[in-house]
């Protein structure tokens, strides 16, 4: 199997763990980061290589079937996929890595890279930019954020 | 000679914190020649554009990468001259390891500093509040701890070199505070900037908080919002004239001087590598641990306007003691070191650095620590005694509406109801800034509402929605306390505890009173008034793993140090019952001055770090004129 071949099947269900677009998840510039990331750390210990296949084999049945109700998907996640017991946490560990740029969970994570941090999507969700990065500029807090998203 | 040969130095001054550099600028610019010692490393000191440039940026890059942003995480970690850091904190004191400091207990001293060039500025937030006119009486007005040898009003000349030094931007008009009189401020005083803009959620919080009557111990106050003066930047007041601070040899006095050409105004300083890099405040929203554009001032800005001709600095070069040859004989005769080349090395060579005056500007533990190692200056015994902190207590709640904290500077608005009153003689005071950055601090938020989320089955489109709720409603509320001077909250040495170049590592013995319990069960009777007002949902939750807390009644109680190393060489009236005089020289010797907020007496509810910087305006000018009359 060619190292890239899961990138689309990654993207598809980056979207869904996190709730973020595909196109904002590729807007972050991180996408193949991660990809090669996650690739890269599942190993011997756990998440292994083993549950990496299989993660991406129960994602292909998901998104590469005919059924492309969202309710269906995020019922097939919420089964499969999310539940920290399933291919070794894997899920939480993908969300997190999203959402703060750390591997690990909660205080045993730190940044992959300093980028990561800077393109952590927690701060997109919180209306707000990451702390010591992309300036909002003088008196900015001084209003409400004016990139609301809905 | 070149000055890096030369061996007759006027001062020799240790640490190049604002302390330090204060010094250092306004003595060479008096004609002074000065040696600095600083225990970090060398290429923190770069001035020039690309070597600040590149420190910097490589400081900005371990801050992004660390997985705990605590102040001390952008810095290098020496060994060969540790600084504290409140990731060694623990509540199972006695405890020697990890860290700097020795925690003794009963309770783990909190606070940190920073040893690199620049000192604790590179991390400090920016607040630069006065203390206030019966800060200055203690003894007399409360009965409590003690009165400083001078009153307020001998500091607003001080004051005013300190805001110009550290560029405050504020607002006069709106600094009501409690008993304050009529002269707290020269009369048509503006402050160099205008002030920070106040952060969205102030005014949110000033709507239900402005004015709001609240009863505390059978009292009513009322509560007022101000804005807060700080120093990182803004727009200049056209209004402020003052240019800067220049010493005056006929006079004997430093002096405060205006722009002569009326057309010249007040320059905001920027960052060291870019005149047009931080001249205003960005909204980094990360002033402690960095301002990636040095919008914020540090002390950096202050040693670069030295005139170098006259300065020598020495870097890697961590101070040991004082010599004091001879204890009839009052002089100081020289400042041990040792330096080293290597940071991942213990090698190092030792050297003695002398001048004619000495001035130990390394921080108050540090500054205590070595005078104990010298056995110099303790007659009265009061050396590393008093050792004083704000002990920060936080409360913590969800507003109904968004708020959207994480922006701006740490805080722009404060709340000075009960910065003074009769209520002194009962507990402590204490001021209340309204936080702009979220739960971060107590918390670890918001990383730790993610984690939460996903403990509660969270991912996907909700996931991202209960994080827009609960991030964009975050409220946080300080109660700095003011912790009065103890004896026995105190710095210790002994022969057990050294570090890798074999110096003493501070023991330090630290507690809470009755009097500091009591404020925080008072503050916690405001904080559920101002909840309630404003409909907060109160999220407050101590915990008994917490590294500071007392049980007062029954409750817990968690604070947290407010990095303010205050009190441990105090500042009195007779050399029975202090360290240095009001002119901050040490009773016992006649060239060794001590500056830094060791000196403070008591702590007043204000951050010390402008009232520090007006007393060393005020111990420079006493060097110029000691050295004047030589
Ligand atoms: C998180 C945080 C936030 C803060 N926010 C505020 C605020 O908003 N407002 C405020 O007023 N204050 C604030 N403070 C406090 C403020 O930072 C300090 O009061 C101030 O920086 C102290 O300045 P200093 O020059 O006395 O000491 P420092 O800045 O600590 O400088 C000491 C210098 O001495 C050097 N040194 C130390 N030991 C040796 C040795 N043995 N040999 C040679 N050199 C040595 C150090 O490397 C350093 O350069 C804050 C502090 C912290 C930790
Ligand atoms: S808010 Fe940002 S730009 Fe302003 S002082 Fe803080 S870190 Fe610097």
């Amino acid at each position: 199997m060619e190292e890239k071949d899961n990138l689309p099947l990654f993207s598809k269900i980056s979207a869904s763990l996190t709730g973020f677009s595909e196109m904002e998840l590729w807007g972050t510039g991180m996408m193949e980061t991660y990809y090669n990331y996650v690739m890269g750390k599942c190993g011997e210990s756990s998440p292994t290589k083993l549950d990496l296949e299989y993660f991406f084999e129960k994602a292909k049945e998901i998104y590469l079937g005919d059924n492309n109700d969202e309710n269906w998907i995020d019922t097939q996640i919420q089964t499969w996929i999310f539940p920290p017991t399933s291919y070794g946490g894997l899920a939480q560990l993908i969300i997190t890595l999203w959402y703060t740029g750390n591997w690990g969970l909660g205080f045993n994570g730190s940044p992959i890279s300093a980028q990561a941090y800077v393109q952590g999507l927690i701060w997109n969700a919180g209306e707000t930019h990451p702390s010591g990065a992309k300036q909002p500029g003088f008196g900015s807090w001084n209003i409400p954020p004016i990139n609301i998203k809905k | 000679m070149n000055i890096k040969d030369r061996h007759d130095y006027d001062v020799v001054i240790v640490g190049t914190g604002i302390s330090g550099a204060v010094l250092a600028a306004t003595l060479t610019k008096a004609g002074k020649k000065v040696l600095m010692l600083e225990a970090g490393l060398n290429a923190g000191m770069y001035m020039d554009v690309n070597g600040s440039y590149t420190t910097y940026q490589g400081y900005l890059d371990t801050f992004y990468n660390a997985a705990a942003k605590v102040p001390n995480s952008p810095y290098p970690d020496l060994k060969n001259a540790q600084s504290p850091n409140v990731l060694n904190l623990s509540n199972k004191t006695p405890y020697s390891s990890p860290g700097y400091f020795v925690q003794e207990g009963p309770l783990p001293f909190a606070s940190e500093n920073t040893r690199i060039p620049g000192g604790t500025t590179m991390h400090w937030l920016g607040t630069t509040l006065r203390m206030l006119p019966n800060d200055f009486k203690m003894q007399t007005m409360y009965g409590r701890g003690v009165d400083w040898p001078f009153p307020y009003e001998e500091m607003n000349k001080y004051y005013e070199m300190a805001e110009n030094e550290i560029g405050v931007s504020g607002n006069v008009e709106e600094l009501k505070m409690p008993n304050m009189g009529e002269n707290f401020f020269s009369p048509g005083y503006v402050f160099p900037m205008e002030k920070i803009p106040q952060s969205y959620l102030d005014h949110k919080l000033m709507e239900k908080t402005e004015g709001l009557k609240v009863n505390l111990n059978n009292k009513d106050y009322t509560i007022t919002c101000i804005s807060t003066p700080q120093g990182r930047n803004s727009t200049p007041n056209k209004k402020y004239r003052i240019q800067g601070v220049r010493w005056d040899s006929d006079t004997k006095e430093l002096k405060l001087y205006d722009y002569s050409d009326p057309k010249e105004e007040y320059q905001p300083v920027a960052s060291l590598w870019d005149p047009y890099t931080g001249e205003r405040c960005e909204g980094n929203a990360s002033c402690v641990p960095i301002c990636p554009v040095q919008a914020k001032y540090n002390a950096l800005k202050t040693l670069k306007k030295a005139d170098i001709s006259k300065l020598n600095i020495i870097t890697q070069a961590v101070a040991v003691s004082v010599i004091v040859e001879d204890f009839d004989e009052r002089n100081i005769n020289g400042v041990v070191y040792k330096q080293y080349d290597n940071q991942h090395s213990a090698e190092y060579t030792t050297h003695v650095a002398k001048g004619k005056i000495y001035v130990l500007a390394c921080s108050a533990i540090e500054n205590a620590k070595l005078l104990l190692a010298s056995k110099a200056a303790n007659s009265s015994d009061q050396v590393g005694r008093n050792l004083m902190d704000h002990m920060v207590m936080l409360t913590w709640g969800l507003t109904p509406e968004p708020i959207y904290p994480y922006r701006g500077p740490g805080s722009t608005t404060n709340i000075p109801t009960f910065r003074d009153g009769e209520f002194r003689k009962e507990h402590a005071a204490w001021i209340s800034p309204l936080d702009n950055w979220g739960w971060s601090w107590p918390t670890g938020a918001p990383g730790s509402d993610l984690t939460n989320a996903m403990n509660s089955g969270l991912f996907g489109k909700k996931l991202r929605e209960e994080m827009n709720y609960i991030i964009t409603r975050q409220f946080l509320l300080h109660f700095e306390c003011e912790q009065i001077p103890e004896e026995g909250n105190r710095v210790t040495i002994d022969d057990r505890y050294l570090d890798r170049l074999g110096n003493y590592r501070p023991i330090l013995h630290y507690s809470a009173s009755d009097y500091m319990k009591k404020s925080f069960e008072a503050a916690q009777k405001v904080s559920e008034q101002i909840f309630a007002a404003n409909n907060i949902e109160n999220k407050t939750l101590y915990k008994p793993t917490d590294a500071d807390y007392v049980v007062y009644k029954g409750q817990q109680y968690t604070f947290f140090g407010a990095g303010h190393l205050v009190g441990t060489h105090r500042m009195g009236t007779a050399p029975e019952n202090s360290v240095v005089n009001s002119d901050q020289k040490c009773w016992d010797h006649d060239n060794l001055y001590l500056v830094g907020c060791g000196n403070m007496p008591t702590l007043g509810t204000s951050n010390p770090t402008l009232t520090m910087t007006a007393l060393t305006f005020k111990a420079a000018e006493a060097i110029l004129r000691q050295l004047e009359n030589q």
